[in-house]
């Protein structure tokens, strides 16, 4: 993100360093949430179909909807 | 190369550590959601700043964003309606779960406790793939980016309104912002009144 021609060169780098940072959190206790929900629902005897199952949902959709919209968008860039 | 390659190392590190303390050590889970919930908010009034300074900007890209955003959220539709077909044949499970738990684009906090008043099992199924598709959006989107491109905004689904929008603007720029806002907001908007007709579909 170029902003430092807004908002000053040393301002700007501050803010995109506690960006980092936030984002980083977020995924760190996003991913702490989501081993916790796993462990959680995994002692079920139906566990194993559960497991493909959350991965095959997890993962199916959004590969698909990123194949479809490059098709759409016609490319990287966008229309 | 080497430099993006440095850029990947961060989110998918983190996510890693992250999974893994989840899965190996008993921490209080409402504890957790809460911090999560307190750093979504910080995020959340960055991305506002960054969108304040950059308003201009914004606003010269704000037609082509439009577009995008809907081209994107079209996308996001039809990408969770086939996985739902294909899941539910490799699987055997009853269609109208399977497609409503992949029509869920990453909203957990309903998809998870509005499946579970129908059947408690993909109520479970849709709660954690749904909150996995968030996770993966937030460590894998710098990767995608450099792969797909713009296109890659629909793995975000209805989060890139507020969880995702940080990474999204951070790797790809201000001036997609507003095709991830659109896309997050005509998701949020449209899937309550889709559910329940999904779920009771045979």
């Amino acid at each position: 993100m170029n902003l430092s021609h807004r908002f000053g060169k040393n301002s700007s780098k501050i803010l995109n360093i506690i960006l980092m940072i936030s984002i980083l959190d977020l995924i760190f206790f996003m991913a702490i949430t989501a081993g916790e929900f796993i462990t959680k629902y995994l002692t079920s005897s139906e566990s194993l179909s559960l497991i493909y199952s959350i991965i095959l949902y997890s993962l199916l959709p959004g590969f698909i909807g990123i194949l479809i919209a490059s098709i759409l968008l016609g490319g990287k860039n966008g229309k | 190369m080497e430099n993006r390659f440095k850029e990947f190392i961060p989110p998918l590190g983190v996510f890693t550590v992250g999974l893994l303390i989840g899965l190996f050590v008993k921490l209080p889970t409402n504890y957790i959601e809460n911090i999560a919930v307190y750093w979504l908010y910080i995020l959340l009034g960055l991305i506002g700043v960054v969108i304040g300074i950059s308003a201009k900007d914004i606003l010269k890209t704000a037609i082509r964003g439009i577009k995008n955003g809907v081209l994107l959220t079209v996308s996001v539709f039809i990408g969770d309606i086939i996985s739902g077909l294909v899941i539910s044949l490799i699987l055997k499970q009853s269609l109208n779960y399977a497609l409503s738990i992949s029509i869920g684009s990453g909203w957990y906090s309903l998809i998870g406790p509005f499946i579970s008043i129908y059947n408690p099992y993909y109520g479970v199924i849709g709660f954690v793939s749904n909150l996995l598709r968030e996770a993966y959006t937030l460590s894998l989107y710098p990767i995608l980016y450099s792969i797909f491109g713009v296109p890659s905004i629909a793995m975000g689904g209805a989060t890139t309104m507020d969880t995702s929008l940080g990474i999204i603007v951070k790797y790809s720029g201000i001036e997609n912002s507003s095709s991830a806002l659109m896309q997050g907001l005509i998701i949020t908007v449209i899937l309550p009144f889709i559910l329940p007709f999904l779920i009771t579909f045979h």
